[in-house]
């Protein structure tokens, strides 16, 4: 009910041509429920010897006329329906999609990718055919069946009152069926899931699997999910299968009594085919419906999925005109707390002073808090307490926007965009010139790759275009366009060969100068020249001070350096 | 789909009685409206108990069908799950028999795709084509002859709808279909922006991109929208436009019916028979049309099963395989190896010969795309060499049964990949080792301290992609499920990056203490890992450069030198 008032909300641009729908829709079944009485009246007027050819020819045009209005009512409903529901649908994808941009990091941080995908394509599908257009096909059902009750009545009381007496039958029997079938569907949905979440696991891990000769045990344990899936695939179908004859026979049974009946109470012949054609007619709507309600119900628990993510509530953001001033690059973390999971402290009483111009490096193990500066002072993820300041101006009091052009940041896992090479490197402003992205790409050291290119800046690349290296430098060249007074550069970890990594080495430096800068760095020879290090430890500053100072102090600094060099 | 036939055939007999029961129950159906006409012709004239007999009949004949149609349901159901479960069965037999070559050709997506929604799709296909297909042409050609028995004359109204009515679905359908699949495409590029702005949040946010990506999004969002209506708006004109070919001829057959009543050629009952075959017709046509679209699916679903089907290793056991290595010595020994990923390629490794003897400690080192890893993955054969022979302790490969040389070559890869199984499972997978070994591989790999601070020690679970464990734990129990195996041959293959240089110490001074009659190959970027090392495999370009100690080597070697002062000196 309340998903209802949702999308009510939701459709209410769309309430006219869903009106307008709806009217053609009860028009056209009252067409189609006038259709069998001309025809009864006009077998009636087949008389052997004695037919009234001026009647028959005007109740002939009148089907015409009747049929072809009718069709082409269907038709335009059809297409209105088609029309509103994909515009809905369009509405819906458009809001989570602007829903996923306005969400805080750390709320996007428990979304699963491919839950939010299959949201938005699967779901938001299911509303639109389920209730755009399976509501139209409801009520021009609903509007078949009242009208044909009606006439049917109106006909001849008994034999009108028996049929509609009779056809709940039909409904009694489907509802039972799908009832008794509804269990096995559960029973292979659940399958197939199983089924996915083995061979996903298997496809992926499938070199693991070679490498060590798991592939009996693979195969058995797939066989035993593979066995439920066959059962429960055969008895959900063969009880949904049975819906249809048995809806058949029953509605047989009802063309064999309305039949009898004509012939018992003398109706005429004409009278007779009517309610033939009737209760033939008449099933056809019950059966539509029983499938659109399915389509409906599941449309419901679609718009449920869809919702959660729409009233998921957007990050607030600073409403003020407030900006940083560009010459401004010092940071201070002051007393700061913060952690992910409020059970478990991280940050505690954080504090660091970094003035304009300063490399900072933060060196530390897996777990040690260094990715976590980096989301608090982006804010992707806000502090629990103390405060963050740029320049003397806290940064919760400036908005996103000035924040995040004030700082520039080069991720390890490099993100590149599936866009022309252009696009990626004038990210951060689009309206950048030729030159700037080509010095960019200079400086970055990267020029050279994207000339070797086939189509050079305006190709069109994604993540698997470029190696590992050359996707960061693209970022670095990125980075420069974008000219931030605070730079935050996360080095890559792994799989960069040496060489490549020299290139990387000397465009942060070309990047870093005259910056405040933020270094996550794994190797520690690119960190000698930093102005001060810090050794992060749980969360805390263990060491501080410059490369001399804390090769001195013979700590922490001093035995992660020997580690990395001492070769022999 | 004919491919996939020969997974019916095992179920010949009982898609047959099903075809044979609808056939059957199409048949009897199909004397209703015969019957009716006959009753209502005959209802002024006859008696009471000949109409009552005639109801009977009816009432039988509708029973009867009720039975038949149960037979082809279940048989249907039956057909179609077998036929499923056999060809998921054969598909993922056939994907663990694939070579790591095979494996590249496929993306995981298509292949679990084809596991699953295309099997779906396919075994579907053949419980409607019992269901419905096969009866729906009969009860179009049936309803015409029955129209033929009652009237020659009327029935070639409907001989001339049948066609136009065929025609036009069949013309709607084919560019719906066209129409369809332009537009998932369009969706597929909606899929993909989401995608990005998911994985990439950070950066777009960093880079304030959220305005112009809602602009992107919502042109792309909309010219599928638009492109959906576009084939809406042709299938909107199927059904309306078919029945009204159909229903012209239903009004026609009243006209000229009429006239036959007059003359006295046909009765009124026979009139209603009519109409109902006409429109029996349009129902089977339509039936017939929207299967089409479920088989137009099928046959998408087919050709990918059968892509995946018809691709077989071509890495095989030879002929009578040693299974028995107690008695062959780690050494390892390249013969001018050659090796190129496809027949197209250039040689990804070129000429490549060393020897290196048993027990010792090799380092294999070289900047990203000189071929470490591929050269590695030919000793034990993921890949077969294309030219020249490998040998271990003087034995060719292939000579040695693949799951035997698999078990004596131990590798660790670069990505470690874990199972939604418990800590142990994860290290046992499937070898003969038992808690003892798994204990000792864990300390060894240094995985002792996390694992007692889980929960459920060993038996603590690992969710999907070891996702409640760091890079370095994931790589340590990597690391262990290798070693659980005792290796004679071991190979790290950039699997100790992840761990940071303490813990890299630990494990290293662990191997060399526990196996030390392991010959151990270590793929590193890190100059600082070799120093573990006896000797060190330099590879450039997928040949080999140098193989020396660090002395050597950093004497003679030009691409170690570089290397090493790239990290040496930090740049300077």
């Amino acid at each position: 009910m309340k998903n209802l008032k949702m999308l009510l909300s939701y459709m209410s641009e769309f309430k006219r041509p869903y009106i307008t729908a709806i009217i053609l829709a009860l028009l056209s079944s009252f067409c189609i429920v006038l259709i069998p009485l001309i025809i009864g009246m006009a077998i009636d007027l087949m008389v052997f010897g004695n037919t009234n050819f001026t009647l028959l020819l005007i109740y002939f045009a009148t089907l015409l006329v009747l049929y072809s209005i009718s069709e082409f009512l269907n038709y335009l409903v059809n297409k209105i329906a088609g029309e509103i529901s994909q515009k809905t649908m369009h509405r819906l994808r458009s809001d989570l999609f602007q829903k996923i941009q306005g969400i805080s990091i750390s709320q996007l941080d428990i979304l699963q990718v491919g839950d939010v995908i299959s949201r938005m394509t699967v779901d938001v599908d299911n509303v639109g055919t389920g209730l755009m257009q399976g509501t139209i096909q409801l009520l021009r059902g609903v509007g078949v069946i009242i009208g044909t009750m009606i006439v049917m009545i109106a006909l001849n009381p008994i034999i009108g009152l028996t049929v509609v007496l009779l056809t709940p039958l039909s409904l009694v029997v489907s509802t039972i069926i799908a009832k008794g079938a509804k269990k096995h569907y559960q029973a292979n949905a659940t399958a197939r899931s199983e089924l996915t979440s083995v061979s996903s696991e298997h496809i992926a891990n499938q070199r693991a699997i070679i490498a060590n000769g798991y592939q009996e045990i693979a195969m058995d344990q797939f066989e035993v999910t593979n066995q439920k899936a066959k059962t429960s695939y055969f008895y959900s179908h063969f009880y949904s299968a049975l819906t249809n004859p048995s809806s058949r026979m029953i509605n047989n049974f009802i063309y064999i009594v309305a039949g009898a009946l004509g012939v018992f109470l003398k109706v005429s012949v004409g009278g007779i085919s009517s309610f033939l054609i009737y209760s033939s007619q008449y099933t056809k709507p019950f059966t539509e419906i029983t499938s659109v309600i399915t389509d409906i119900q599941k449309a419901d628990v679609s718009l449920t999925r869809v919702f959660a993510i729409l009233e998921i509530p957007e990050e607030p953001d600073v409403l003020s005109l407030v900006q940083f001033d560009k010459t401004h690059g010092n940071v201070a973390f002051k007393n700061v707390y913060f952690s992910y999971d409020k059970k478990r402290s991280l940050i505690k009483n954080f504090n660091l002073d970094v003035k304009s111009g300063e490399k900072i490096a933060i060196v530390g193990s897996t777990g040690s808090g260094k990715t976590t500066i980096i989301n608090l002072l982006m804010r992707f993820y806000n502090i629990d307490c103390g405060d963050i300041s740029i320049g003397d101006m806290n940064i919760n009091t400036v908005p996103f926007q000035s924040l995040r052009s004030h700082i520039s940041m080069v991720l390890q896992d490099s993100f590149i965009k599936n866009a022309t090479v252009y696009e990626n490197i004038a990210f951060g402003n689009p309206s950048a010139s030729y030159d700037i992205v080509k010095n960019a790409s200079i400086k970055a050291q990267c020029y050279d790759i994207i000339s070797r290119l086939s189509d050079g800046f305006d190709t069109v690349i994604d993540g698997n275009t470029l190696s590992k290296g050359e996707m960061q430098l693209i970022c670095i060249a990125r980075a420069m366009v974008e000219n931030a007074p605070i730079l935050i550069l996360d080095e890559a970890t792994s799989n960069i060969d040496s060489l490549t990594e020299i290139k990387i080495q000397n465009a942060f430096l070309e990047l870093m100068k005259d910056k405040t800068s933020f270094v996550i760095a794994h190797r520690l020879s690119t960190i000698k020249d930093s102005d001060r290090i810090l050794v992060l430890e749980n969360g805390n500053i263990a060491e501080i001070g410059n490369h001399k100072e804390l090769i001195k102090k013979k700590g922490k600094y001093f035995d992660l350096y020997n580690n990395q060099y001492n070769v022999n | 789909m004919k491919k996939l036939l020969r997974f019916i055939s095992p179920y010949k007999f009982i898609t047959a009685l099903g075809i044979t029961a609808k056939l059957i129950e199409g048949l009897l159906e199909l004397t209703l409206p015969l019957i009716m006409a006959d009753i209502i012709n005959n209802a002024l004239t006859e008696s009471s108990t000949y109409i009552t007999n005639r109801l009977l009949l009816m009432a039988g004949i509708v029973t009867v069908c009720f039975a038949l149609a149960f037979i082809c349901q279940r048989s249907a159901a039956y057909v179609g799950a077998n036929f499923g479960h056999d060809v998921r069965c054969a598909l993922n037999k056939n994907i663990h028999s694939m070579s790591f070559s095979n494996l590249n050709k496929f993306k995981n997506g298509k292949l679990l795709n084809s596991l699953t929604n295309d099997i779906t799709h396919t075994q579907t296909s053949v419980s409607i084509f019992i269901r419905l297909v096969t009866r729906t042409p009969f009860i179009t050609v049936g309803s015409l002859i029955m129209a033929f028995t009652i009237s020659k004359e009327i029935s070639l109204i409907i001989f001339a709808v049948l066609p136009i009515t065929a025609y036009i679905l069949y013309k709607i359908m084919r560019k719906s279909i066209a129409l369809h699949k332009v537009t998932l495409k369009s969706l597929d590029s909606i899929t993909k922006s989401t995608h990005e702005n998911l994985v990439g949040a950070r950066v777009f946010r960093a880079y304030n991109k959220a305005p112009s990506e809602i602009v992107e999004f919502e042109s792309k969002s909309s010219d599928y929208a638009n492109k959906a209506i576009k084939a809406i708006k042709v299938l909107a004109l199927s059904s309306p436009l078919s029945a009204l070919v159909v229903n012209i001829g239903v009004a026609l057959v009243v006209l000229i019916g009429g006239q036959f009543v007059h003359t006295g050629n046909l009765l009124a009952g026979d009139i209603t028979a009519l109409t109902t075959y006409l429109i029996q017709i349009l129902i089977s046509l339509t039936i017939l049309s929207n299967v089409g679209i479920v088989f137009t699916k099928a046959e998408s679903s087919a050709s990918r099963i059968n892509e995946i089907l018809e691709t077989t290793s071509e890495i095989l056991d030879s002929q009578n395989p040693i299974t028995d290595t107690s008695e062959i010595l780690p050494s390892i020994q390249f013969d001018n190896v050659s090796f190129r990923y496809n027949e197209t390629s250039t040689n990804a490794i070129n000429n490549v010969t060393f020897n290196i003897e048993p027990s010792s400690w090799i380092g294999i080192i070289g900047v990203t795309g000189s071929a470490k890893s591929t050269l590695i993955n030919l000793i034990p054969r993921f890949y077969d060499v294309s030219s020249g022979s490998i040998s271990i302790g003087g034995v060719n490969i292939k000579d040695i049964s693949l799951k035997t040389l698999r078990e004596y070559v131990g590798i660790v890869p670069q990505k470690s990949q874990l199972f939604n199984m418990s800590i142990q499972d994860n290290i046992k997978f499937g070898s003969s080792a038992v808690f003892e070994d798994i204990e000792k591989a864990a300390r060894i790999a240094d995985c002792e301290e996390f694992i007692n601070k889980k929960h459920n020690k060993f038996n603590e679970m690992i969710s999907a992609d070891g996702k409640n464990l760091s890079g370095g734990q994931q790589q340590r129990l990597s690391i262990a499920r290798t070693l659980a195996r005792k290796p004679k041959i071991l190979v790290l293959d950039d699997s100790l990056s992840a761990l940071d240089n303490n813990t890299e110490n630990t494990v290293a001074t662990g191997l060399k203490e526990n196996f030390s009659k392991t010959t151990t190959l270590i793929i590193t970027q890190r100059i600082s890992s070799i120093k573990y090392c006896d000797k060190i495999l330099v590879m450039k370009n997928g040949e080999l450069q140098d193989f020396g100690t660090h002395k050597e080597l950093i004497s003679r070697c030009d691409e170690y030198m570089n290397i090493y002062n790239s990290q040496k000196g930090g740049g300077k």
